[in-house]
């Protein structure tokens, strides 16, 4: 797949954008430029992630910078915006319709001609997996359905730009996976920002990730090249067998161990020798059971981005 | 700047959404509220003391205005010539305000409204949208009402054998000119309301109240102006309210292009 950092003529360009909800600063002087490719939007809540999502899709204005989709101001130019899918956070559907019928008003609010949406509708319910809810009424679909009605409306005007946020949260395993593989497919050939606290998703998704903190981006690149970049270990890990002496005695060193699989799970902070904790472990009579290296992974960044806050 | 086609392309979406949605119900109360006119009507035929003494002097003061003779109930008659338009008026706003509020901040409370400002409409356009749709919604039902109410009470009065003067053409079209300012006034500024406070509104209080009463102004004025002035032309009234309500419209646009913060809906 593509890399989507490109330079400013990007479908997507974001540019010294800044957004205040009253006295609260929700974007400062952000900066992206997104090519075709799947960016995966990472960062705590109260990060200024929806934020980011409702100023690039023209919902909100920016206070200060611009946003350009495909070189046009989206809050300004309507012909921008039908270059624009958004998936908020939460589907809304009209559940007094059905599904089917909710498409058809999408299809209509966009302009789509008639017979031209009836054919995106299938289109998108196949992609999807809802062809057989089109005739179901809102009210009646659980959530995971919902979402995938949700990105069937958003994918309905075959947009270039996607602005999905969480549209995997709260799904089983198995439905998050499908939605996950459609994404895949989606986002060959269209620029998409994706916001998600699932790091594992996030790895195996995205083309790149930006970390956004306190309404600033602080990392933005392909996920190899920020975890090359980063310097962040992922250190090694001791593993203590379990039992009420060992946990007494990781405390006593002041450790905080995590217990998984009837072991206690050290994880060492960066340049701490094994051997030191080993050494004192054993003349506190705990048994070791073995010592493992672990690689750094998206998991490690996220929590090293965060906490050079 | 407005692009007065998208907004009739979103309304009309809306409009029929809504009217599927709503299906026999949107013509449903206003039937039953012209059945009650008419039955109102009957009553004041055979039972005017039922009516207060500032009505009754309402409507005998302008009974002279419109009939050269009469053989049936005059209090009916003046009734539906009189009180009409202005009871079509205030049904209008009454049935413009909870469609507004229903079409508003249902789409606010359910997230549909944020996917509105994302789809290729600028914010004007889907506010002005908003404003259509529940327009057309009140003025569909206030003329369902009208047809049945007046259509009714006319077969009345024709049945007890009143005969007109020449300028009973107002009374004739009043009550389906009068409504239409009416409506628009309620529409935008319910619109208004509940997108501007949509908190304050739907929780019922007193502010959001308050706010609502606005809504109300010019219908509860044209009661007061009938009441007042019984002679009045209904036609000055409906060209009135038009001029009026339309220079509100204007001002109350305005005012949201530079004062509406979106962020408060979503």
């Amino acid at each position: 797949m593509t890399t989507a950092i490109v330079d400013s003529d990007a479908p997507l360009a974001v540019e010294g954008v800044s957004a205040t909800y009253g006295d609260l600063k929700a974007l400062s002087a952000v900066t992206l430029h997104l090519g075709k490719g799947l960016t995966a939007l990472l960062g705590p809540n109260g990060a200024g992630k929806t934020t980011l999502f409702r100023v690039g899709a023209g919902v909100l204005p920016p206070e200060q910078g611009t946003v350009r989709i495909a070189g046009r101001d989206p809050f300004t130019d309507p012909d921008a915006k039908a270059e624009v899918g958004y998936l908020a956070h939460g589907s809304s559907l009209d559940g007094r319709r059905t599904v089917r019928a909710n498409l058809d008003f999408w299809g209509r609010v966009y302009g789509l001609d008639a017979s031209e949406w009836a054919e995106r509708i299938e289109t998108v319910a196949e992609q999807f997996d809802f062809a057989d809810l089109l005739d179901r009424d809102g009210d009646a679909l659980s959530r995971g359905q919902r979402q995938r009605v949700g990105l069937g409306r958003a994918l309905l005007h075959d947009p270039a730009v996607l602005f999905l946020d969480e549209p995997t949260s709260g799904l089983d395993p198995t439905t998050a996976q499908a939605l996950r593989d459609e994404l895949d497919a989606v986002a060959a050939d269209r620029t998409v920002l994706y916001a998600t606290h699932n790091l594992h998703e996030a790895a195996a998704l995205a083309d790149d990730v930006a970390f956004l903190r306190e309404g600033e981006i602080v990392a933005h690149d392909a996920v190899e090249t920020l975890l090359a970049q980063a310097d962040v270990s992922g250190g090694r890990q001791v593993l203590v067998d379990a039992g009420a002496d060992a946990e007494t005695a990781l405390r006593s060193l002041g450790y905080d161990a995590q217990r998984r699989n009837g072991e206690w799970l050290v994880t060492l902070a960066d340049g701490e020798a094994p051997a030191d904790l080993v050494a004192r472990l054993v003349d506190r009579d705990v048994r070791v059971s073995g010592v493992d290296r672990v690689e750094t992974d998206l998991d490690d960044l996220y929590r090293h981005l965060e906490a050079r806050a | 700047m407005t692009d007065w086609g998208r907004v009739r392309q979103l309304s009309r979406a809306m409009i029929d959404v809504e009217v599927e949605a709503r299906n026999r119900w949107l013509v449903l109360y206003p039937v039953g509220f012209g059945l009650l006119f008419v039955a109102v009507a009957a009553i004041a035929a055979t039972q005017p003391e039922a009516l207060t003494g500032t009505t009754l002097d309402s409507l005998e003061a302008t009974l002279d205005r419109y009939f050269t003779s009469v053989s049936g109930p005059r209090i009916a008659i003046a009734l539906v010539v009189v009180q009409a338009p202005v009871l079509i008026a205030i049904f209008a706003a009454v049935v413009a305000v909870p469609t507004a509020r229903s079409l508003a901040g249902r789409r606010a409370a359910s997230g549909e409204f944020e996917n509105l400002l994302a789809s290729p409409y600028t914010h004007g356009e889907v506010f002005a949208a908003l404003v259509v749709t529940s327009f057309v919604l009140a003025l569909i039902q206030t003329m369902v009402l009208a047809v049945i109410a007046v259509g009714g009470a006319w077969l009345v009065l024709l049945a007890a054998g009143a005969q007109f003067t020449l300028a009973m053409g107002p009374v004739v079209y009043a009550p389906y000119l009068v409504p239409v300012s009416v409506a628009l006034w309620a529409a935008l500024v319910a619109t208004v309301i509940y997108l501007a406070f949509p908190e304050t509104a739907l929780s019922g209080t007193g502010t959001g109240n308050a706010l609502l009463l606005v809504a109300f102004l010019p219908a509860f004025a044209l009661l007061g102006l009938t009441t007042v002035a019984p002679g009045v032309s209904p036609l000055l009234v409906a060209v009135g309210g038009f001029v009026g309500v339309g220079l509100l419209t204007a001002v109350g646009a305005a005012a949201i292009g530079k004062w509406f913060r979106p962020v408060r809906v979503l």
